[in-house]
């Protein structure tokens, strides 16, 4: 079987994508090594591999778009009937596809750092190592386990039609998830590319360069998890928004170090300190960048047996210990003579809030990494399997997430250098009055919505009275501010921070006051849950069978009534077929206040069906505090734009 | 060579109450973490290592554990809203499964599937017949995130529709 040109074309690129990344990584090493410049060298052969991966990724679109299921890859994520829109998705559908796009977007990425700050010479020659020696480890997998573009062994016919993707992943939010946190992860390349030139070569400028492109990855990596917790709701039908799922927790992790090291880099900015410290953490985000990623594909989370099956395991594990053995061994033996202004006072300043900001980030990644990891730990060492739940993740992560809180709504009132002065008292003062009374409004709307006015967990209150407590100022703050320095990074940040107070009070609230139960409805016999001030009728058409595109529904229309009017729910089993499971569409009647739910968990005949109905207070505020948030970095990415 | 230590030990540090309230605050949460796992963690076992536990006498009753298998085909029976089916392994070790509540919506026969439960002494002020030890399992979870996709489809689904010309690392 000879393989149309385009998908010669990508396999020919796949080894340009390969070879060009060795021979990157190789001048590079020797430029570094020997006197003579081979930089020019290793940049061409940089760009190489850029082209290779772009041309590997024509190949498997065009295969994709074609349907060209010759191939071992296009036949299992996609099929004939499936949507334009998922065949192009389908490119990160599965492993081998998920280790190209990465791949894609590192040469992407550093790319545009190369021409966007003019790197040349041995600066640029050392920031190429981490890039082209991620490349050649991830298109060196692909070509020796998981090729994109690999065809059928010649013993097995050519399948008439492909698999497709699953039903649940076809949708617009499950779409564009992965390659969010892709851009996220791959994004943490520059930074952490940035800390080893300033390892090797002394870049003193590597925090002012690697601010800009930290800000980009932690855009993309905080809207990824929001859009795949947002997908997870929406589409999963199970009431629920976070699993404390590994593979949720692998985006977790680098997320909390990006998070500490974007706040420890002000520190740097400003006062020139914890240069160590930064660059420690930006190469440990880096780091479990490659960890998750891990602890997802190898399988190593079931069970320490199902990862040595796969040879794939052993090769991220060794490229990880690798990562970790060179970052950590430069930073080692240049710690001395990296310059520190460890002149940090004893004080309630910025930079000592700055210092408590990521101890408890660093104690949030423990705890999560910990809770993640402990099942490896636990059979490696003692030969007993255990399976760490979300009832842990509930019970450790607010003691620290709590004093991060509360540290998020003072610290951006104190100053540097100084101790406490004038503005920071008087925002206090402000503060008090607005965290009552918001805390006064909360309690009123909890008590209208059916809950006790005043019960409800400390995390619960202490947010809806951290958001006042911040807000108020935070107006102050915006209405002083002088026309020409409005919305400059700070202010950014404060709109970040405001953010972040919404969606733990949406949080907590969904945590605390969830309430689930099941009910059985006949049609027009009304179901009333009395405390909740809630009333379902089913209508009298009872189940209705409809069939779409590439799936049958089978659907009831349930009026809910609430305080704030009725609405026609649709809640809907679908049906795909024998090779998948049915998908559930939940029916969602949502205010600001709370959400309901109602999702359809068995059909018991026409006319009778039962369903798991599910109020959760305030689980709007996580959705608008995550827009917030994001919103209020995109004013610092426009600010620091230079 | 590691002079960074060494200097470290020559010189201590002058510590003021900063760093040692961080490093009490940093002992803090360690401490949280560790105690937290030793009381959250449940055992997990494979159905195959069940058996092999009931056999030897060793599987304690009443103890909150989990099992995690695959969901044997045409195991699942429904008896007044009691769900029943058996969770099996690749070593054809089989446990049944009972469960009342919401099953997961890709929880199907042959799929991954996470049972969170108990072997009981006691069942309903009835004593429970340890001869037939059914699991009474009060959650279940299915495998999230990547596992949604092809790669937990059934084996043998696989095997039946492209032989063994499966993408390597998509099955294992």
């Amino acid at each position: 079987m000879i393989a149309s040109w385009p998908v010669f074309l990508g396999r020919f690129g796949l080894w340009a994508l390969c070879l060009g990344a060795l021979f990157a990584l190789v001048f590079s090493v020797l430029d570094l090594k020997s006197k003579s410049t081979w930089s020019s060298v290793a940049k061409r052969s940089f760009l190489t591999s850029c082209i290779g991966s772009l041309l590997t990724v024509f190949g498997l679109q065009y295969a994709l778009f074609t349907h060209d299921f010759s191939i071992r890859y296009v036949a299992t994520v996609s099929s004939k009937s499936q949507p334009t829109m998922y065949l192009f998705s389908a490119w990160w559908g599965s492993l081998e596809g998920g280790l190209l796009l990465w791949a894609f977007l590192i040469c992407l990425f550093a790319f545009l750092a190369i021409s966007k700050d003019k790197l040349r010479g041995s600066i640029l020659t050392s920031f190429l190592l981490l890039p082209s020696a991620t490349l050649c480890f991830f298109s060196g997998l692909m070509l020796k386990f998981a090729n994109p573009l690999a065809s059928f062994d010649d013993r097995f016919t050519i399948p008439l039609d492909g698999i497709g993707m699953n039903p649940l992943l076809q949708d617009p939010g499950m779409a564009i998830h992965p390659p969010l946190l892709y851009l996220g992860f791959t994004g943490i390349t520059i930074p952490a590319s940035y800390a080893i030139t300033h390892l090797l070569n002394k870049n003193e400028e590597w925090i002012q360069l690697s601010r800009y492109w930290t800000n980009y990855a932690w855009f993309f990596l905080t809207t990824g998890i929001l859009v795949g917790s947002w997908w997870a709701y929406h589409e999963l039908g199970w009431g629920g928004w976070w699993f404390w799922d590994p593979v949720e927790n692998a985006s977790l992790m680098p997320w909390l170090l990006l998070t500490a090291f974007a706040h420890s880099a002000l520190a740097f900015r400003a006062r020139k300190l914890f240069n160590r410290w930064n660059l420690f953490l930006i190469l440990a985000a880096y780091g479990m960048t490659l960890v998750g990623t891990f602890i997802t594909r190898s399988g190593i989370i079931t069970s320490v047996h199902a990862f040595s099956e796969s040879d794939l395991g052993y090769w991220f594990l060794g490229y990880i210990t690798v990562y970790l053995l060179f970052a950590f061994g430069f930073l080692g033996f240049n710690w001395d003579s990296l310059k520190d202004n460890s002149n940090l006072k004893e004080s309630a300043s910025k930079e000592n809030a700055i210092l408590f900001n990521n101890l408890l980030f660093l104690g949030m990644f423990v705890a999560v990494f910990f809770g993640t990891t402990w099942p490896i730990f636990s059979e490696i060492s003692t030969g007993e399997k255990v399976s760490v739940g979300a009832p842990y993740f509930e019970k450790t992560i607010p003691p620290i997430s709590m004093p991060a809180l509360i540290l998020l709504s003072v610290a951006p009132w104190l100053s540097w250098k100084r101790k406490i002065g004038k503005k920071f008292k008087n925002y206090l003062k402000i503060g008090i009055i607005g965290g009552l009374l918001s805390f006064l409004f909360f309690s009123y709307i909890r008590s209208s919505i059916g809950l006790p006015w005043f019960d409800s967990s400390w995390e619960h209150f202490l947010t809806t009275f951290l958001l006042g407590f911040t807000l108020l100022p935070t107006c102050k703050e915006f209405l002083d501010s002088k026309k020409g320095r409005f919305m400059n990074s700070y202010h950014g940040g404060l709109i970040v921070h405001v953010g972040v107070l919404f969606l733990a009070i949406g949080a907590t609230a969904s945590v605390e006051h969830k309430f689930q139960t099941d009910a059985i409805l006949e049609n027009e016999i009304p179901f009333v849950l009395d405390d909740y001030d809630v009333e379902l009728i089913q209508d009298a058409n009872g189940l209705q069978v409809v069939n779409g595109e590439n799936y049958s529904s089978f659907g009831t229309s349930v009026k809910v009534s609430s305080d704030n009017g009725t609405k026609i729910l649709s809640p809907e089993k679908r049906d795909y077929g024998p090779n998948w499971s049915p998908t559930t569409e939940m029916g969602l009647k949502s205010n600001w206040k709370r959400d309901i739910t109602l999702s359809m968990s068995e059909i018991i005949n026409d006319s009778k069906v039962r369903y798991r109905v599910t109020i959760q207070p305030f689980l709007k505020f996580i959705w608008i505090g995550g827009v917030v948030s994001i919103l209020g970095f995109l004013v610092i990415i426009g600010s620091e734009r230079r | 060579m590691l002079s960074f230590l060494e200097k470290a030990r020559k010189k201590p540090a002058t510590m003021n109450r900063t760093m040692i309230s961080l490093i009490m605050a940093f002992l803090a949460i360690l401490w949280l973490v560790f105690s937290g796992i030793q009381d959250a963690s449940l055992f997990f076992y494979f159905p195959t290592e069940v058996e092999q536990s009931i056999i030897s006498d060793e599987m304690e009753q009443d103890a909150r554990i989990r099992i995690g298998g695959f969901v044997q085909p045409d195991s699942i029976s429904i008896e007044d809203e009691i769900i029943f089916f058996v969770l099996t392994d690749d070593e054809r070790g089989v446990v049944r499964v009972r469960y009342e509540g919401i099953l997961p919506d890709m929880f199907a026969e042959g799929q991954g599937a996470v049972a969170e439960g108990m072997f009981p002494s006691e069942v309903d002020g009835g004593y429970f017949f340890p001869d037939e030890w059914i699991f009474y399992a009060d959650d279940i979870f299915v495998k999230h995130g990547e596992e949604y996709s092809k790669e937990h489809l059934d084996k043998t689904e696989m095997k039946k529709r492209f032989g063994s010309g499966i993408p390597s690392g998509t099955l294992e």
